[in-house]
Parts: C-alpha cells; structure tokens; sequence
C-alpha cells in the first residue's frame, strides 16, 4: 500500500502551516510547471513530492515572519514537520525521504500603519 | 494642402513636421509669417486639449480591477537563485531565495527613517553554505535628511539583517543615494504624474 | 509596509524590477487611469481598452527588469498600452462596429466640474469627424507621445504615411474647429 504523492503533499502542507514562524505556504512547482497547471487544478497542495530512485524528495516552499527568531530556525523547524509528515504516511520510501524547504520570503516585524494610510495593497 | 500657408511659402504638410521637430532648428521664414504662427499654435493647442480631455477622463480604477492585474503579477515573485540557508543534517536542505534576500535587504532600509530603497544587487553568491557577498544598494532619502547619515544608518541596518537571517558572510555593504523625495503627506490618488 | 504613495516612478520601477510587489502596485494606481483612459480614446470602447491595460501591466511586470532607464516608466508602459490597442484595432473585423457611443455616454459624475468647457466638446467633436486611421495616429503623436516610427510600427504603415495622415488630420481639426469659432 502506498500513498499518493498527493495525499502527502497534502500532510506536509496542513503540518507546516502549524510551525510558528510558517506565515504562508507557496506552491513547490518550477514556475513553467505552475503555469501550465493552474489552468487545470486549482485545489492541488502547494507542498511538491516526487518519488526518485525510490526515495521521496519533498520541496516545500514558505513564508517566514520573524521577531526575534532566525529565519534559519524557521525553517529548520518547518523542515522537521515536513519530515513527520512523510514519515506519518507510512511510506516504504519515507525514512530515507529528503527534504527541501525553501524560504521565499521573510516578513520582518512591520511597524504601525499610518492611519490616513488608504494604499492597501493585496499581498 | 498643397497650398503655402500665408507668404512662408511651406505647406501645412510641411509645418506638421516642424512642429513635430519640435520648431527646431528655427525656419525664420515660417517664424515670421504671422498665419504660419497661427497655425503651428493653434495646432499645439488642439494638442494641448486632447491630452486635457484624456485627463478629465481618468478615474481611479476599482479594487477589483486591481486585484485582477495583481494576482497575475504576484503569482511569481522573482525569486531567483536558492541559496543555502542551512544544513541541519544530509536528509535535509534549507534554502532562502535571492529574492527573499533582496526584500529583506529593502525592508532593512525602509526601516530607516526617511529612506526608500531602489535597487539591491548581491554579488558573489555561490552554492556553498555561508559565502562571502557583497551588497550594493541604491536608495533614495527624504529632502532634509544628511545624506552620509542616512546611508551609514542603512549599511548597518543591512549588515545586521544579513547577519541574523542568513547563512551569507557579508563583506561590503555598498550605498549609493541616487535620488531625494518629499516626504508624502497623502497616499496615491487619480492619475498623479 | 513601507508608505510608498510619495514614492518617485524610478524608485518604484527599479524595487518593482527586484521584485517588489508593492511597488509595482503602486505604480499601476498612479498610471493605470491615464492608461486605461488613452487606450479608449484610442479604441473607442472602455472594455477593449480594459484588457489591452491588464495585458500590458502583467507584460510590464515581467519585462520592467530590462528597461534601461527607469524613470521613464510611464512612457514606456503608454508604448506598450499602445501596441496593445493598435493590434486590436488591426484585429477587428471591419464588420466589427467601433462604439464611439461609449466616449459619448460617460456620465459626469458628481466630482467633475459642471461647465464643461465649450473649447474641449468642440475638440472632441472635431475628432469624430476624423477617419479611424488619422484619430489612431493623432492619438498617438499627442496623447501618447510616439515617434513617428514607433506610430509607424505599431500601425504597420511607412513613416512617410503616417506623416501624411497626420497633416491631413490636423488639416480637418483646422477646418472644423474654424467653423465652429
């Protein structure tokens, strides 16, 4: 029995939303791949696992907001639950699994918006 | 249009394309004819009232519109080259973007009162975990703000976000300032040029 | 966020050109109005002007890295809006009516002065009178500030025609605004 990639992408996605310090997730996709598929699922994780060589490789891309802890700590800690997650489906291939997180943005402490301040932009 | 416009002795085909040389270099013989004259100025009117009719035409776009074009752009962020960020042991890999780097390198900067950051260019980045970068900044200060201040203030704002949010080891940390702005009282409206 | 209405247009370009989303959006509510407002001068319909704006800000987005000087970034995204619209307009049908009713139609609005000048209606007339290529091409020398050989691109004519059309339009705005003085 073996999980669909998707299921556990979907596992890790839920798992690191929940670290402290994870502010977003970003899809894991090249962006040529990204394109090409938005016009056909919508709904997919954003969390990307490929089986290669047997071994799972999981990229996961995320947003950090800091105050006071490293970005690196951040991240490290996303890794270890992205790490659970894998090995919380019960793959053959989860324990050699290899994990990718990369931080594509990092949110510093804003100070308070002015209060005439009607810019608000969509991030 | 074949006629010469007064005594000047040029066609208006031919003053069309002086007005549009911008009146230079000078024909005295169309300077000084006084329908020549009239023409050319009526026709910089009849410019000068197009661009106003476009004007009174503007209308600030709506929040929908906007989220539209917005989505499309922000869908992929500039992000770059991974560079690494961290190697807690072999199974994992811990990455940042240059592009996540760059924000970082803006926000530090921004934080700086009276400072807007331009561009931000980091040069020397390798695969290896912890390379030695350096950073060159362009920004733009506030009018009344010391210059020399202002760019001390962001090199160490830079150096320390560096520090602490990345594995890179920063050597120079590069300012220029390239342009002053007012300070804003009042947030974009309309078609402001 | 970092307050950028204040912001200069190369400041915004250049952040926009890294990366910054905000900046990119701060610029598309200051130029957006007068882009989506030229482009129905251009088109004559509100909602093709609409999508040649959209297009040519996402265009923007991913080719403002590449733009030499960046304080020229409102021209260079009115050439842009400009290609847009006259492709479009090379693309309709000639079956396709071009709805100069919709400039007609826009209801002063609360905010807009009352007296309309008689000296802008009389233009605006003016410019209907004028055949669909020699409006193009004086929209795009006065409003949009082309050359005569990016006009001549855009509209797939030679120099010498585009200069011929735009004498013989502002030879008829001469004639109809005298009349009606």
């Amino acid at each position: 029995m073996s999980a669909q990639p998707e299921v556990v992408a979907q596992a890790v996605d839920d798992l690191v939303r929940t670290v402290a310090g994870v502010e977003d997730l970003y899809s894991a996709r090249p962006l040529l791949a990204r394109a090409a598929r938005r016009l056909v699922a919508e709904d997919e994780p954003l969390t990307l696992v490929q089986s290669r060589g047997g071994v799972l490789e999981v990229t996961v891309s995320i947003a950090v907001a800091v105050d006071g802890d490293a970005a690196a700590d951040i991240a490290a800690a996303a890794a270890e639950a992205a790490h659970n997650a894998v090995t919380g489906a019960f793959l053959p291939e989860a324990a050699d699994a290899r994990v990718r997180v990369r931080v594509s943005r990092v949110i510093t402490n804003d100070p308070m918006p002015p209060v005439t301040d009607a810019t608000s932009t969509t991030h | 249009m074949d006629e010469t416009i007064g005594d000047s002795g040029y066609t208006l085909e031919d003053l069309s394309a002086y007005l549009d040389r911008g009146r230079t270099p000078r024909i005295a013989d169309i300077e000084t004819d006084a329908e020549a004259r009239a023409v050319l100025s009526s026709l910089e009117r009849f410019g000068a009232l197009s661009r106003e009719l476009v004007e009174r035409e503007t209308e600030p776009v709506t929040p929908g519109w906007f989220d539209a074009v917005m989505r499309d752009v922000t869908r992929e962020l500039r992000a770059g080259r991974d560079i690494p960020l961290a190697a807690p042991d072999e199974r994992v890999e811990v990455v940042i973007t240059e592009g996540a780097i760059r924000e970082l390198i803006r926000e530090a900067g921004d934080a700086v009162p009276g400072v807007l950051v331009g561009r931000t260019t980091i040069d020397g980045v390798t695969d290896e975990l912890g390379a030695e970068v350096s950073v060159h900044v362009t920004i733009s200060v506030v009018f009344g703000r010391p210059l020399a201040d202002a760019a001390r203030a962001v090199r160490e704002a830079v150096t320390h976000a560096l520090s602490v949010h990345t594995a890179l080891r920063v050597g120079a940390v590069d300012v220029v300032v390239d342009n002053i702005h007012t300070a804003d009282v009042s947030p974009s409206v309309e078609g402001e040029r | 966020m970092t307050e950028l209405g204040g912001a200069p247009d190369e400041v915004l370009a250049v952040r926009a050109a890294d990366g910054d989303a905000q900046a990119f959006g701060t610029l598309v509510r200051r130029h957006a109005p007068f882009l989506i407002a030229f482009a129905t001068r251009l088109t004559g319909s509100r909602s093709d002007a609409d999508d040649c704006v959209q297009d040519a800000l996402i265009t923007a987005w991913e080719k403002l890295p590449d733009l030499e000087d960046p304080s020229k970034v409102r021209a260079w995204l009115t050439t842009i809006v400009s290609r847009n619209a006259t492709t479009k307009m090379r693309s309709r049908r000639p079956a396709d009516p071009i709805d100069d009713i919709e400039i007609e139609s826009a209801e002063p609005g609360p905010e807009r002065s009352a007296i309309a000048s008689s000296q802008l209606d009389a233009l605006n007339a003016a410019l209907k009178t004028l055949t669909p290529e020699q409006r193009s091409v004086w929209v795009l020398k006065e409003v949009g500030g082309n050359s005569y050989e990016e006009i001549a691109e855009q509209v797939g004519a030679s120099v010498a025609t585009v200069r011929g059309r735009l004498a013989r339009a502002r030879q008829a705005l001469l004639e109809r605004m005298e009349e009606w003085r």
